[in-house]
């Protein structure tokens, strides 16, 4: 029926917890590397956007729940992800 | 391990759409609309990238990283509350969303401090390619938060109201698919403007 919603195709608790945390991690570290300035640019922007991609990846599977969704929908969406951080990936020289 | 793996688990065969069509044909133009902005920022940054460079390292990492955590930490709550409708669980659902706006609240909160302190430094839109598009995408960026937490606000009107009590969720789901993509042009953005230096 359209609407109603399965429970289980929403992340448990305990694994909204992880994700939260894993997310979070992964902008801690990005934050930290950029400001301590250990990496040099050739290192850190790919890096960075890799990170960013990894995190739009889980935002995209696990909190827009399009794991569950229509392959043209998910698709896009994954799409637009990969088109804008490869390309930004080349604009860093 | 739990059944519920972070990435593993098995994926139902009825897929269906999260939220309103409607919506989602919405979002895909507003992440079309972003993307182009993002690419035509990278032409320019390879163009000029020492231009760009020294503006980057003007920026502060405190704010903006708060920033980031807060809209993850909103999308988590939103996440929470999709669930806890889907249990009919009215009052944790509630609960969620104001989670949700409390930090779309703080994410503008802070985002106002950063801005503010930039035009209390001089800097315009004419100030430079790199300011211009930091204040262009920041500030847009502020504006679709702001229409996220009037979307969200409205569903936990609603909610208040019962219309998700044993009901079809459409409107929580939908409200949470574009609060996500909020949360994912952001994580972008954040990348690209703030770290990526």
């Amino acid at each position: 029926m359209a609407g109603i919603v399965d429970p289980m195709n929403t992340p448990a608790p305990l694994t909204q917890w992880l994700l939260w945390a894993w997310l979070s991690g992964l902008t801690l570290l990005a934050a930290v590397l950029a400001e301590t300035g250990q990496l040099s640019q050739h290192w850190l922007a790919p890096l960075v956007l890799g990170f960013a991609w990894l995190k739009g990846w889980v935002v995209i599977e696990r909190y827009m729940g399009l794991r569950h969704a229509p392959h043209w929908l998910r698709a896009s969406v994954h799409g637009w992800l990969l088109l804008v951080t490869g390309v930004l990936l080349l604009s860093f020289r | 391990m739990p059944a519920d793996s972070l990435l593993l688990e098995d994926i139902p065969q009825d897929r269906h759409v999260p939220g309103d069509l409607a919506m989602w044909c919405f979002i895909l133009a507003e992440l079309a609309v972003f993307g182009v902005f993002f690419l035509v920022y990278g032409y320019h940054r390879w163009r000029d990238p020492a231009l760009f460079s020294h503006g980057q390292q003007q920026l502060h990492l405190l704010l903006p990283t708060l920033n980031t955590l807060l809209l993850l930490a909103g999308s988590a709550a939103i996440v929470a509350a999709v669930r806890a409708f889907a249990l009919n669980r009215q009052r944790s659902g509630r609960r969620w969303l104001m989670s949700t706006m409390l930090a779309g609240g703080g994410f503008l909160v802070l985002k106002a401090i950063e801005l503010g302190g930039k035009f209390a430094a001089g800097i315009t839109l004419s100030s430079g390619d790199f300011w211009m598009f930091y204040l262009s995408l920041t500030v847009f960026h502020f504006l679709h938060v702001v229409l996220g937490m009037v979307i969200v606000a409205a569903v936990w009107w609603q909610a208040r109201d019962g219309r998700y009590a044993g009901a079809a969720i459409d409107g929580v789901e939908t409200a949470a698919a574009y609060w996500h993509m909020v949360d994912l042009v952001w994580i972008v953005l954040f990348a690209l403007i703030y770290v990526a230096r």
